[in-house]
């Protein structure tokens, strides 16, 4: 048995040790679906390109890849970039565990970046976007939808329209709307359609008004007054009703539309209707996705890095990107080029997304999510009041954001 | 003979009854998951019970075998397990033996000391291990997972072992003793034949300790061609949308070798499982 | 200091005198001692000793979000912070609720379907062993989101077996109180068959003619439990029952995972999954570390306590 053990512990030891005189560089993303598949086929071509490095990219889910990265670049290790959404910056910024670009790349070349491709804070730049994107619209199915509303009054009328029970047992077989209403983010629109916002210009939360209960109110309207979206409703249920053709309408962002189209569903894409009301858009929040570098990275690797990311946020990468991903480049020259104009899916994605708001990057944006989840999912689920809600929405923020940054 | 009087009809009934209710209870979860992964597409939701879904294939079966790393996966999984397994029955039956038959001092200490390391949130050993084998230069490579994982089964295994062999009459390697052999032929060739039941279940749960180990994997492997299986499942969930078929079809092919080696134990686990209490 | 058990063989050695084979022996079973328990001891104290000393000067310092990398120890600051957090006190409740509804639960239905199993007349003892055995062989965190998908309101099929029977939905997941409930019912499902199978080792031994005398002086079912199955069974659960109350105070796995990270408005956490997110989420390191110790030291005064109420350190050292 002994020998047995030896025999094992001799593999073990050669297994992790295969020498590799290439350079290895790595990165953490969190692209999914057609992204990855695009973002693989991506490194590939780079990694055959280049034979003496090895690039390599590893999959983790965004809170996931925060956690370990903070952690590992805290112990000095952890990937030489790292691609995520830009309300991570604050806090890997504040903990110091990501280089600023201007000590990465010249003026000139984040210069070719929109104002939005290069996220900035405290006036230093620290991420850099291959897309703008990550804002929520209406996505409708067109057999059952076929055109979408202007107005929320409008929109109602069309979701109860469109709203069918069957077989008379009560529950609806077709819903008009369903979206994950369990994620504070994807309430977002509403809150701005009746005229909120979740944080202030220094970071302090802003969620205990009118606005934040109306939006509440309306939400529970749907639900339990006009009966037109599910009784509880995630993710998963969403996706799952919208790809069966059992929902008229989902909200939902770019990185799920691809999916609508590969199970068949005939699909359209608006912006979010106004609300009556107010007369305001239902404005998502829209953020960069991009690239950010370690802070660990010595100087003597800086340049492949520097390479890399310059490929990965390119015109010839963000082209393509554009044309098969319909994503919305941060090249000035790829966003003035018929790749775009040419996109009807993009142009439509871009029209939504002008009418969204830019996520603050404040390193606060983490705690006003973990503190609206909670309060929002006892409001839904009947718990508490709207205005009781929207107290405890801005109670636990606060909280959350005086024990953090204590 | 048996005493047929000895229970009534109604208590007869009665039992099976209980034990069909909980043999379905244990059985139901996993019938889901095999719906799950019979299902075409994606979707892990439908208000159907059915057992053989609408459709059923094997397609995620094929995807995941052919078009995947899951049998690199798999291999992984199998040589760390392994490797924990028998560096786990190595040192519990050795360490085990030595705070059965020996009195010295601190022994008391350090079976409580094993109970005492069981006590501690083990989330919060993370961050500072995770320092550890950044110095070590063993991320990203099994020794230090098996290293983890062996200290992580050993106090359960060792008073585990311990326990079983307090059953054992000392008197067995004192007649050893005499007729010449060693201390350690003594244990050896007498005691160690004789602990077989509880081996089996030291040998059981260091493999499962391995074989279902999530956190710590995560945390020491980045290359996706050394992930271990719990890690390459993972990467089927996605932020927002999962990839419910492969999972379950992985989640599955999975849980059969854990659940092969239970049903092949299962007879020592009765025999075997003694945290150190039943006294002769 | 080694006194052997096995002292027959040195009476063999005559020849020397008694002091020289004495310190001769000794040192022999030195080394022996230490060939067996050094590598355990080692290998133990590598994974658990140095992170423990680390996380108690974390608990000591002030490393959050600010100081990630310049921390220092402030002293015990932390603790008191820890201690006067009306919210570790309201999990601490959970916590125990949890560890007491499940022991209970693990052992209840553990101790029972083992008498039942042990019985003579059951045919198929093996099939239905195994049977009972799955929860615990499946790993866990398939398990645990497996039943995550049991408890969905729309198509769990835990309300649509309800709907079957003419029960209203649940919102499970979404409710504080039923979301807990589903949490410890997984954790149930989980556990009891270790309890189970270590109840059913002990059964086998208790010698039958207890019973059968038991039956001559005409003892009921439920006599012959709390007479005879239950003390005798005692000995053997004590251990089992001491591990399993502190592995399941630690138990993070399957609250997160069901819960989804203490869902709904974290009012699904207990001690463990809290020391999680201040840690991971909220970057309150030294906070995440004095909670630890705080744990680390309930679990501890609590054990040295259980074990000597139930005068289980004889049987279990």
């Amino acid at each position: 048995m002994r020998r047995l053990w030896l025999l094992l512990c001799a593999i073990t030891l050669t297994a992790c040790g295969p020498e590799d005189t290439r350079t290895q560089l790595r990165i953490w993303h969190q692209k999914t679906g057609a992204e990855r598949d695009f973002f693989n086929e991506r490194i590939a071509d780079y990694n055959a390109a280049h034979p003496d490095l090895n690039v390599e990219a590893l999959y983790r889910e965004t809170e996931e890849l925060r956690r370990l990265f903070v952690v590992g670049s805290v112990g000095g290790q952890g990937p030489d970039l790292i691609f995520g959404p830009a309300d991570n910056v604050g806090v890997l910024a504040l903990t110091e565990t990501i280089k600023p670009l201007d000590e990465v790349l010249p003026d000139s070349i984040l210069a070719r970046f929109t104002d939005e491709g290069v996220v900035r804070w405290q006036d230093e730049p620290w991420l850099l976007a291959d897309q703008i994107g990550n804002h929520l619209v209406l996505v409708h199915n067109k057999a059952l939808l076929p055109e979408p509303p202007a107005t929320m009054d409008e929109y109602v009328e069309m979701l109860q329209a469109s709203t069918v029970d069957e077989d008379g047992d009560g529950r609806p077989d077709t819903y008009g709307l369903t979206w994950n209403y369990r994620e504070p983010f994807f309430f977002i629109p509403f809150l701005t359609g009746f005229g909120g916002w979740v944080m202030d210009e220094d970071g302090n939360p802003t969620l205990d008004n009118e606005a934040t209960v109306q939006a509440i109110r309306f939400v529970l309207d749907l639900r339990d007054r006009y009966r037109v979206i599910p009784g509880e409703s995630d993710y998963e249920v969403s996706e799952t009703l919208f790809k069966e053709g059992r929902a008229a309408s989902i909200i939902n962002g770019p990185w799920a539309w691809a999916g609508y189209g590969e199970s068949g569903v005939d699909y359209g894409i608006a912006p979010l209707p106004r609300v009556t009301e107010t007369g305001q858009w239902s404005a998502p929040m829209i953020a960069a996705k991009g690239y950010s570098v370690n802070a660990n990275v010595p100087d003597d690797k800086l340049p492949i890095v520097r390479d890399l990311l310059l490929y990965l946020t390119g015109t010839e990468v963000q082209r393509a990107m554009a044309e098969e991903l319909a994503t919305i480049p941060t090249l000035r020259t790829v966003r003035d080029s018929d790749a775009v104009a040419n996109n009807p899916e993009l142009q439509a994605s871009l029209a939504a997304a002008e009418k969204g708001r830019a996520m603050p990057i404040a390193p606060q944006m983490r705690q006003v999510w973990d503190g609206m989840r909670g309060p929002y999912q006892l409001v839904m689920n009947g718990a508490v009041t709207p205005e009781e809600g929207a107290r405890l929405m801005q109670e636990n923020v606060e909280k959350l954001i005086a024990d953090t940054f204590l | 003979m048996a005493k047929p009087n000895s229970t009534n009809l109604g208590g007869m009934i009665w039992a099976y009854a209980v034990l069909a209710v909980f043999a379905f209870i244990s059985v139901y979860p996993i019938t889901r998951i095999i719906t799950v992964s019979l299902r075409p597409g994606d979707r892990l939701l439908s208000t159907s019970l059915d057992f053989i879904p609408d459709g059923a294939t094997l397609d995620n079966y094929r995807v995941l075998l052919f078009e995947t790393p899951f049998l690199r996966w798999l291999f992984n999984s199998l040589l760390v397990s392994v490797v924990v397994t028998i560096t786990g029955v190595a040192l519990a039956s050795t360490a085990g033996y030595a705070l059965s038959r020996y009195k010295f001092r601190g022994r008391n200490s350090m079976l409580g000391g094993l109970l005492i390391t069981q006590m501690f949130p083990a989330t919060m050993l993370l961050l500072p291990l995770y320092v550890v084998l950044i110095n070590l230069r063993l991320l990203d490579s099994y020794l230090g997972l098996v290293v983890i994982y062996s200290a992580t089964a050993l106090p359960f295994c060792v008073w585990q072992m311990k326990g079983y062999y307090d059953t054992i009459p000392p008197a067995l390697e004192e007649a050893a003793r005499i007729d010449g052999c060693t201390p350690w032929q003594a244990f050896y060739r007498v005691i160690f034949p004789l602990a077989a039941p509880a081996l089996v279940i030291t040998a059981l749960f260091s493999f499962m300790t391995a074989w279902n180990e999530y956190v710590v994997a995560n945390v020491v492997l980045q290359d996706t061609a050394m992930f271990t299986l719990p890690l390459g499942l993972k990467m089927f969930q996605n932020d927002m949308s999962t990839q419910w078929g492969l999972y379950a079809a992985g989640a599955l092919l999975v849980s059969i070798p854990v659940v092969g080696l239970f049903l092949i134990l299962s007879r020592y686990l009765i025999s075997g499982l003694t945290l150190g209490a039943v006294k002769g | 200091m080694l006194e052997g058990k096995t002292t027959t063989a040195g009476l063999k050695v005559q020849q020397r005198t008694a002091a020289q084979s004495k310190t001769r022996e000794a040192r022999q079973r030195t080394l022996f001692l230490w060939g067996l328990l050094g590598p355990t001891v080692l290998i133990v104290l590598a994974v658990v000793a140095y992170p423990f000393v680390y996380n108690v000067v974390l608990s000591l310092s002030n490393m959050n979000i600010y100081h990630i990398r310049d921390w220092e120890v402030i002293g015990l600051q932390q603790y008191a912070s820890v201690l006067t957090e009306p919210a570790v006190w309201v999990v601490f409740f959970k916590t125990v609720v949890w560890t007491l509804v499940n022991i209970v639960f693990h052992v209840g239905l553990g101790v029972w379907l083992a008498v039942i199993l042990n019985k003579a007349f059951i045919v198929g003892k093996p099939a239905w062993r195994v049977l009972l055995i799955l929860p615990w062989a499946l790993p866990q965190y398939i398990t645990a989101l497996t039943w995550r998908g049991m408890f969905n309101y729309e198509y769990g099929a835990i309300n649509l077996i309800g709907g079957v029977f003419g029960m209203d939905s649940i919102a499970w997941l979404t409710s504080p109180f039923e979301a807990f409930v589903a949490v410890i019912l997984t954790n149930i499902w989980l556990g009891f068959p270790f309890m189970m199978v270590v109840a059913l080792g002990g059964l086998q031994s208790i010698p039958g003619e207890l019973y059968e005398a038991a039956d001559v002086d005409g003892a009921s079912e439920w006599t012959k439990f709390w007479k005879i199955t239950a003390p005798l069974l005692r000995p053997v659960m004590i251990p089992a029952i001491t591990l399993g109350i502190v592995w399941t105070f630690n138990n993070i796995n399957v609250v997160w995972l069901v819960s989804n990270g203490g869902e709904p408005n974290d009012q699904t956490h207990i001690l463990v999954s809290y020391v999680y997110e201040a840690a991971f989420s909220m970057y309150r390191f030294g906070w995440a570390a004095a909670l630890s110790m705080v744990i680390f030291g309930i679990l501890f005064l609590f054990t040295q306590v259980f074990l000597k109420k139930t005068n289980a350190t004889e049987a279990a050292y």
